[in-house]
């Protein structure tokens, strides 16, 4: 199987809410459009349960930094979208220019999993967790290189399972490994020493040794292994898309990750 | 009556030449190095006693005339003494950690400066390298990063608890473009929309924004501690910081310290800067400067460790003496030192590296050599001068601020201790409207060396000074001088001094016109300066000065000023006066001319009434009337009124050296005895007719044979001088050999008498045995004619007395 290329890797879609951590794989995504000469696609989703929010009398929102209390109201929030989607354009531009990509914004008012699922995209980039956070992901507390190296420290996670359809999870993982300098964690769902070795062999092949390889073996579900992922660290989990065990539901079931979640057609 | 004539003075007595077999050489070639000071013994004495004593205002100034080697002797002498003197330690200006507008001064023994500020350049360079390298280290990042990590996860922990707990009360917390918000969920785990909260029961939707309004104040209170998180965070970040940079810091500061650890001040300074470095360590880090438009962003890289610098105002690195500085500009800010500034994007700022030393810190320790006149010249100099010799400190201060001129905030360096010896060079005068007008420079200054003009012209000294004039010759490169050229060196010194029994050590004079031989040696393709030459080089200096001189003598030719060489006039004398044009002087004779009749007393002159006569004149013509008074007028009263005046003088007059002429002119008014005009007079005299010494004798005799040169000489053409001025007589060649062959004549004398009897050719006469003078002298003529006007006087005196009673008795007739 070939390695993902600018031939087989139309459009990487990013999906972003209001929340900032949601902002997080954009950079690797643009990074990884660049790489791969594809459209970088920005999907940004008004969360309808914030405008249903807007909707109630009393609702209130407390400021980020000083805690204060401001009416919450649909005009604000509607306005407040729109600046955030326009800062994002403009996000979009700048990485445009310097790097020499195609990008594009959407707007979408919806469920933030049941849009993202639902887009067409060569390769998505989303985060699965729910937690709330005041930071991005990978600038914990300020910006600057040295949080984002501890983050990129963490091993790419790969689920792979042998079939054609992890084969290019396998490879784009690979490159995204390469392109935050760390190494590939192969994810091997299999119970049996043989399963295992065959996995491995076909694992290598597809690699051709680009990146470090290791690997874990996993025997429960996904839900479970994405609680020992987020409990050893990780910055990226590469699943592919149309795998029958990541629909939806079990996307959706995989809240304990906290780092961004690439979904591979 | 017999006259006692003076006799003329022979031409040995008019130039006394020097003995060739005073002059140790018959080249200078042979003259081995020699000391530049001759007959200074007294102000040689006060600079060595003002040089080597302690205490405090022993400093010196040398008063002497310009152009006597002042400089040349002292600078000699200070550098031989600060020979015997340890080098001085070196000053440094660092950095004040604590109060940073006031830079500290760090002393250190001499060459350690130097090291010191190579050391902290080095320890800054390496900083800059091995301080970002210590921060880039995986042992920091992962301590950084873990605080760092600590937090945030402490954050998003305290906010994910509580958004667990509205969970549990069927409440999302969720995000929104600027925060967070509390939203109610229905059974679908979705927010409740507004249609369906609106079905709900009013105890549901009081229920549900209570707990909304409950969950926002928790949300509150722990969003309001997140600040306090941070800094917490920030504050330990810092310490790590500082653990780092002190490993970073100490090993490399420790061996600069290790190198002073005999000097406490660079010891406590290299801690100081120690803990600045660990507490300024993001300095070290920040990207080398970048160009910014309109300076903003704050302070560069390159400004921030500018800091660590040394600033060594002065080093002594290498010397093994004590220095000795002479400064021409004394300003203020030369002698104190300065903060200089530069401009920044149109602001002018400063700072301690800015500093400049001035030449009191570079004295300081040894000797400063500074003109007195120069020093007064510059704005507040003295007075910076003083105050730093009274305080022993030298306090470096913008004179700007110093008079109140701005308030601005500038640098107020710590002021550096001062031990100098300051030698100040200057006139006489100065030295005496100084001691005289400022009360602080007795105490500041109390050694003076007096450099002496002159010195005795004797065989040992006429000795020393040709080895002298031989030494600059060699020292000059010049051509070679012979015997017979210093001989006639010596001799213009005896001219220059206006003695011929001393020589002026004026060495510049002597030095141009050794210079000037020197010139006109080459342009004659001589190899050895001789007599010819120094004579050209006198001769043609006073033809470059001399164009006054040769208007006024052609005017005298031509008759337009008015002198008689010849002939014999009543009440007309030729006086002698000295104009000085600087380098060259002349004598000028002038017609002086007295006129009488009867009067009260009063001898009139005409100078002093039209104010073009000096106080000294007037104390010569008042002496010359009380002479007349005491002596032709002891029984009777002086009835006689006379004028006395310098004609076609049209400038000031002053000085006495005319009063024995302006006497000699009344003497033969009063007497209507002519004068002989193929003489001139100089001399002052005294209320007992006795002849006193004047100066500028030399060319007062040679004006008036300049006069009788050009008019022609008759023989017996010459000059009455004061008898006490013959010692002062260094003629010129001419004249001398004018009197040899009979043509001029000098004649000195020791009296009026002596003066009006050569110049009249009637003896003066004397009282006999009852009193009275021979009738035909001069004296007795006088006396007859005072007598008369007395006689005169009173008879006048009756007639008006008779005239008075005579209206008077008339006044009272008619009353009655």
């Amino acid at each position: 199987m070939n390695p993902p290329s600018k031939t087989n890797v139309k459009r990487i879609l990013v999906a972003v809410d209001t929340s900032p951590r949601s902002l997080a794989p954009l950079e690797m995504a643009v990074n990884l459009a660049a790489r791969m000469q594809a459209q970088l696609e920005t999907l940004f989703i008004e969360d309808m349960n914030l405008l249903n929010l807007a909707g109630l009398p009393f609702a209130k929102e407390l400021d980020r930094t000083s805690g204060e209390a401001r009416a919450l109201n649909a005009p604000n929030i509607t306005y407040a979208l729109q600046n955030q989607a326009q800062r994002l354009r403009q996000l979009l531009q700048t990485f445009s220019e310097q790097k020499q990509i195609k990008t594009n914004l959407r707007v979408v008012r919806g469920n933030y999993f049941t849009e993202a699922m639902h887009a067409k995209a060569d390769i998505l980039f989303m985060l699965t967790s729910k937690r709330v956070s005041v930071t991005t992901p990978g600038q914990p507390a300020k910006s600057g290189s040295v949080s984002m190296r501890f983050w990129n420290a963490a091993p790419v996670y790969v689920y792979y399972t042998g079939g054609s359809e992890s084969e290019r999870p396998l490879s784009l993982a690979s490159d995204l490994a390469e392109i935050l300098g760390t190494e590939v964690m192969v994810l091997l769902p299999a119970n049996n020493e043989k399963t295992i070795t065959a996995l491995k062999k076909r694992a290598r092949k597809i690699l051709g040794g680009k990146s470090p390889i290791r690997y874990e073996i996993i025997d429960t579900d996904l839900a479970t292994t994405a609680k020992k992922i987020a409990a050893s660290g990780c910055s990226l989990l590469v699943l592919p898309k149309y795998d029958t065990r990541s629909k939806l539901h079990e996307i959706q079931a995989l809240e304990s990750i906290h780092c961004p979640v690439v979904l591979v057609a | 009556m017999t006259t006692t004539f003076v006799n003329p003075l022979k031409a040995e007595q008019l130039y006394t030449a020097c003995d060739l077999a005073h002059i140790p050489f018959e080249t200078s070639d042979e003259v081995t190095e020699h000391d530049r000071v001759v007959g200074q013994e007294r102000a040689l004495d006060a600079i060595h006693f003002g040089t080597r004593i302690t205490g405090s205002g022993y400093n010196v100034f040398a008063l002497g005339p310009a152009g006597t080697g002042k400089y040349t002797v002292v600078r000699h002498i200070l550098e031989v003494e600060a020979e015997n003197k340890p080098t001085p330690p070196d000053w440094c200006y660092v950095y004040n950690f604590q109060q940073p507008h006031k830079p500290n001064a760090l002393q250190l023994p001499a060459g350690r400066g130097i090291a010191l500020r190579k050391d902290m350049d080095q320890l800054t360079e390496d900083l800059s390298t091995a301080i970002p390298a210590a921060f880039e280290s995986e042992d920091y990042q992962a301590q950084v990063d873990k605080l760092e990590q600590d937090f945030a996860t402490h954050r998003d922990e305290a906010l994910n608890q509580l958004a667990d707990e509205a969970k549990e009360k069927d409440v999302q917390l969720i995000h929104t473009p600027t925060g967070f918000a509390f939203a109610p969920l229905d059974k679908k785990n979705e927010v409740i929309r507004p249609d369906q909260f609106e079905k709900l029961s009013d105890d549901e939707k009081q229920r549900l924004e209570n707990t909304v309004a409950d969950l926002q104040k928790r949300l509150q209170r722990i969003i309001r501690q997140f600040p306090a998180w941070q800094k917490e965070t920030r504050e330990k970040i810092k310490e790590v910081d500082r653990q780092i940079a002190r490993l970073a810091v100490g090993h490399l500061i420790g061996v600069i310290k290790e190198k002073n650890k005999d000097l406490s001040d660079v010891v406590e300074y290299l801690n100081a800067a120690e803990e600045d470095i660990v507490e300024h360590v993001k300095d070290f880090r920040a990207e080398p400067e970048t160009p910014m438009l309109f300076g903003g962003g704050g302070q560069s890289r390159a400004a921030a460790l500018q800091r660590y610098k040394v600033n060594l105002i002065v080093d002594h690195s290498g010397k093994n003496s004590a220095p000795v500085v002479y400064q021409d500009l004394p300003t203020h800010s030369n002698l104190m030192g300065r903060t200089e500034y530069q401009s920044q994007m149109g602001t002018l700022v400063t700072d301690f590296t800015l500093i400049k030393a001035g030449d009191l810190h570079r004295a300081n320790g040894g000797y400063l050599i500074l003109d007195v006149r120069h020093l007064l010249m510059q704005p507040f100099a003295w007075e910076s001068l003083k105050r730093a010799l009274r305080s022993k400190e030298i306090r470096i201060e913008p004179l700007e601020r110093s008079l109140g001129l701005i308030s601005t905030i500038s640098l107020e360096p710590e002021p550096v201790s001062l031990d100098v010896k300051v030698v100040l060079l200057g006139d006489r005068l100065l030295y005496y409207l100084l001691s005289q007008y400022d009360p602080e420079f007795r105490d500041l200054f109390k050694v003076a060396a007096d450099f002496e003009d002159t010195l005795q012209r004797d065989a040992e000294n006429c000795a020393d000074f040709a080895r002298l004039i031989g030494s600059i010759a060699k020292e000059q490169s010049l051509k070679p001088i012979d015997n017979k050229g210093t001989a006639r060196l010596i001799e213009h010194g005896a001219r220059l001094a206006g003695d011929a029994e001393k020589i002026s050590v004026h060495l510049r004079s002597i030095c141009d016109l050794l210079q000037e031989a020197n010139y006109w040696t080459g342009e004659q393709n001589q190899a050895t300066i001789s007599s010819e030459q120094v004579q050209e080089a006198i001769d043609r200096k006073i033809q470059r000065l001399d164009r006054v001189r040769a208007h006024i003598y052609e005017a005298i030719e031509r008759g337009i000023i008015n002198i008689d060489t010849s002939g014999a006039h009543i009440g007309q004398i030729n006086g002698l006066s000295v104009i000085d044009l600087g380098d060259f002087s002349f004598g000028q004779p002038s017609r002086i001319t007295a006129t009488t009749r009867l009067g009260d007393g009063k001898v009139i002159d005409i100078e002093r009434e039209t104010e073009l006569g000096g106080k000294i004149h007037s104390k010569g013509v008042l002496i010359l009337s009380h002479f007349l008074a005491s002596r032709y007028a002891t029984n009777h009263p002086l009835s006689l009124s006379a004028s006395l005046v310098f004609e076609q003088s049209y400038g000031m007059v002053d000085g006495d050296s005319a009063s024995m002429g302006e006497l000699c002119s009344l003497l033969s008014a009063l007497a209507q005895t002519p004068i002989q005009q193929r003489f001139a007079v100089t001399g002052s005299v005294n209320q007992l007719g006795k002849v006193q010494a004047i100066g500028g004798v030399n060319q007062k005799v040679e004006g008036f044979f300049d006069v009788c040169s050009a008019k022609g000489f008759t023989g017996d053409q010459g000059v009455l001088i004061p008898a006490s001025n013959v010692k002062h007589l260094m003629l010129r060649k001419d004249v001398v050999e004018a009197v040899e062959k009979g043509q001029f004549n000098v004649y000195a004398v020791e009296t009026v008498d002596q003066a009006i009897e050569i110049l009249t050719g009637v003896a003066a006469g004397e009282r006999d045995q009852q009193g009275n003078f021979p009738e035909d002298s001069i004296n007795g003529k006088v006396e007859k004619c005072m007598v008369e006007l007395a006689n005169l006087r009173k008879s006048f005196a009756h007639k008006e007395h008779e005239a008075s009673e005579g209206s008077s008795k008339d006044e009272n007739e008619s009353t009655k």
